[in-house]
């Protein structure tokens, strides 16, 4: 057990920069009026479907994208009829190479205007080595539809493959299975730097979004569909929300991205930068780390906050170096040789490797890696009991995973 | 001959029939490029509508009840609250969600900007614009590119006539994030400078942005749009773009307030009576829109020579008397103008006065327009309108 000094310690190097901004993570997004929350993203999620259904044989992966965050109970949210919603990928051959950012493969979801059910229309695009294939029917030709709040969930069989293969798709509201004790984890960091009561983190924490729904992308992708003709068994992927750009037709502009949790909301401190950092591809990120003199200096200031963030996390000037090598470019990679899941491996630079699976606890695990193991836990579990009962439905036990919206 | 009346009626009756055709495909909304994207959903949404409000709030009660003290519940509750006191107007919203955003403060009193900005926008509903700008100033210094701050710190510029700062902030929200909030702000900021064609292109950007989810962003958009063509003289898009936000959102007070004093500009002044009479009754209790449909209701007498236009004169300059004495969303403004607008000489000292206290906080063309008219008839009518302050 921790000694008070030191868990106090450790707690104010936390404290003083991982969550430095207002939101805790981009689940606080919504309550933007400038922003639709259905153009705001959550979380991504990756991982090898036999991971979370034993009894699946085939080599696929499952993609989550989580948008619309705090989306109440019972209550019907559409996705952006004028968004693209984009999971991008680059095949990666030595899993312990820096991220490129290179898109090798892209799935695309564009959506059509609710019914008065609520439920709309998906129109998929597949980009794979350059090629495009857009799909409006599901492989036995009907339309490629969104499951409605208490509906069966809708497995849309997608013919993206012209060989005859597909993905399946889902899209609909479910349980958000993100887990923290966010507000706590402000009270203590307000406590440490001075500006309120010294606290620490409470047991059971409270976990700030029971109770809340998110509207999912859930993908499952065959292995064949991503490696093609390349032999690829690692992957780097990231999510992006693109809009019409309103000064130039037929132009479209990137406003979200996300890929770990808690990298870019987590590592910076000034907005700005985090809306540099939504507006860009990790190969921004990858020029910048390799020296590109343009990129470099676009990217100065953000290195630099990144670094003093994680000087006042108390790791020293090699630890900061080998973090930013670790964490940046933001990609979510998932060497799929091996069990997914955020924490089960990490690449000779520090980076998590198996992608995330739907319950893992990738705010310790975040904790615990830019603290240097100061920090282990917020006491806050996806199975809970959190602090006043609370804990997340049980997941599905197959494909889409996640929990029924509330 | 009889063949020549024959042909010639059928293309009398075929021309009638083409021009009603053209006319139906042109004043049918959704030929039109601001027509609501999303009729198929529009008829369930306005029904739950409403439901869906008292759901929310009754989610976030239910949260903060189970957890007094939790700040991000709280200040989601406030924010619902604002949501719902921009939608009616009514003073008892925007008391609960200050309310609310303090007791947000008070158990979560840093990092919590959201709890601030329902505050700032408390302050900038009761036309306390040094205040609210106070906030949001606090907000920007943690936060330079915070959205939200920047867009109420934009409205706060725009209000008091600053209008390149309010269009520089709006163009920095835009820059990352072109969304129909941002659009409409920028549209509004272009069309009090004047710069009319970009406004109104704009406008027509923004509605091409709408969310399915957000019906509300999509009647305030067409009733400021509305407005926009009743200021330029087009009545028939007015109407038409006013009309649409009330089939949107049904009794929406700003588009009800607009096509009444649409009906008034068009001297229907049957139809501009009922309309301010809907609006007055629209809600329940005090407020922000109730001293607009007095005003209108005692216009609409005046225009009709009614005999009760005295007395429906007493009660909008009371009620604005009233509102402005509780300095909360007072218009001075506004009370300057009815004073100036019954005509009566021994009210024009205190409209100057208050046009002149409405400028010190707000130096837009309108006000200045208030100010100098109250002058002129001051003048005219050689009343002494200065106090020896003033001297």
């Amino acid at each position: 057990m921790k000694t008070p000094l030191k868990f106090v310690l450790t707690i104010l190097t936390v404290a003083l920069g991982i969550f430095a901004i207002t939101r805790a993570s981009d689940h606080d997004d919504g309550e933007n009026d400038m922003k639709a929350r259905s153009l705001n993203l959550t979380d991504l999620y990756v991982f090898r479907e036999k991971d979370q259904n034993p009894k699946i044989v085939d080599d696929n992966l499952v993609f989550v994208m989580n948008t619309n965050p705090r989306s109440i109970a019972r209550q019907q949210y559409s996705f952006s009829s004028n968004a693209r919603y984009e999971f991008k990928i680059t095949r990666i051959r030595d899993k312990d190479s820096m991220a490129t950012g290179k898109i090798d493969a892209l799935v695309r979801f564009e959506f059509g205007k609710p019914n008065a059910k609520g439920q709309q229309a998906m129109t998929v695009t597949g980009i794979r080595d350059g090629a495009t294939r857009t799909v409006k029917t599901t492989a036995t030709g009907q339309e490629i539809l969104t499951t409605p709040l208490g509906a069966a969930p809708m497995m849309n069989l997608v013919p993206i493959d012209t060989a005859g293969g597909g993905i399946t798709v889902f899209a609909g509201l479910r349980e958000d299975p993100f887990f923290f004790d966010v507000e706590q984890f402000f009270r203590v960091r307000a406590g440490l730097a001075g500006l309120g009561e010294k606290v620490g983190f409470r047991s059971p924490g409270v976990d700030f979004t029971a109770g809340y729904n998110v509207n999912s992308i859930v993908v499952r992708m065959p292995m064949g569909w991503l490696v093609s003709s390349s032999g690829a068994t690692t992957f780097d992927v990231w999510e992006t929300v693109s809009v019409p750009n309103p000064s130039k037709a037929g132009d479209w502009m990137q406003i979200e991205r996300l890929a770990r949790p808690a990298v870019n909301e987590g590592l910076l401190l000034t907005n700005d930068y985090l809306n540099t950092l939504n507006a860009v591809d990790p190969a921004f990120e990858a020029a910048v780390l390799n020296g590109d003199k343009a990129a470099g200096e676009a990217a100065a200031p953000i290195i630099k906050e990144v670094s003093t963030v994680l000087s006042l996390l108390g790791n020293d000037e090699k630890r900061v170096g080998a973090l930013l090598g670790a964490f940046l470019p933001d990609v979510m990679r998932i060497d799929t040789t091996g069990t997914s899941g955020y924490g089960n491996a990490l690449n000779a630079k520090g980076s998590p490797i198996r992608g995330r699976m739907l319950k893992d606890d990738v705010i310790d695990i975040t904790l615990s890696v830019l603290s240097n193991g100061g920090v282990t836990s917020d006491n806050v579990s996806y199975d809970g009991p959190n602090a006043g009962g609370t804990k997340h439905k049980a997941l599905l036990g197959e494909f889409p995973f996640l929990a029924e919206g509330n | 001959m009889l063949e020549f009346k024959v042909s010639q009626n059928w293309w009398l009756f075929a021309t009638a029939v083409l021009t009603g055709l053209v006319a139906w495909l042109l004043l049918t909304p959704r030929n039109l490029p601001y027509a609501y994207p999303f009729p198929d959903s529009l008829e369930t949404r306005a029904r739950t509508r409403t439901a869906a409000f008292a759901r929310e709030i009754a989610f976030y009660q239910a949260r903060v009840n189970a957890r007094p003290d939790d700040g991000l519940d709280l200040v989601a509750l406030a924010g619902v609250y604002l949501s719902k006191a921009r939608v009616t107007g009514e003073n008892a919203w925007f008391v609960l969600a200050e309310q609310a955003a303090q007791r947000s403060l008070a158990a979560l009193p840093v990092y919590n900007s959201g709890a601030h900005l329902v505050l700032a926008e408390v302050l900038q509903a009761k036309h306390d614009f040094v205040a609210a700008l106070k906030i949001v100033a606090k907000v920007l210094q943690s936060e330079p590119r915070h959205a939200g701050a920047l867009a109420l710190r934009s409205s706060i510029y725009l209000a008091r006539g600053d209008l390149d700062l309010a269009l520089q902030d709006a163009d920095t929200i835009g820059q990352n994030n072109p969304s129909l909030g941002v659009l409409v702000l920028r549209a509004t900021i272009l069309e009090a400078q004047g710069r009319l064609e970009q406004a109104e292109q704009s406008f027509l950007q923004a509605l091409k942005l709408e969310d399915a989810d957000d019906v509300f962003a999509s009647a305030r958009t067409r009733a400021l749009f509305g407005r926009y063509w009743l200021r330029r003289g087009d009545l028939k898009t007015s109407q038409l773009l006013l009309e649409q936000s009330l089939q949107i959102a049904p009794k929406y007070p700003l588009a009800l307030l607009q096509l009444a004093q649409l009906e008034l500009q068009n001297e229907n002044f049957s139809k501009a009576e009922l309309l301010f009479g809907n609006l007055r009754g629209v809600q329940g209790s005090p407020s922000t829109y109730d001293h607009a449909a007095l005003l209108g209701l005692a216009q609409v007498s005046t225009a009709t020579q009614q005999k009760n236009a005295p007395a429906l004169w007493q009660a909008a300059i009371a009620q604005l008397r009233l509102e402005v004495r509780q300095g909360a969303f007072g218009h001075q403004r506004d009370l300057a103008k009815a004073l100036l607008e019954r005509g009566q000489n021994r009210d024009l000292p205190e409209a100057y006065q208050n046009a002149q206290q409405e400028l010190q906080i707000r130096h837009d063309s309108e006000t200045k327009a208030v100010l100098e008219a109250v002058r002129l008839r001051c003048q005219t009518t050689k009343t002494n309108c200065t106090t020896e302050g003033d001297k």
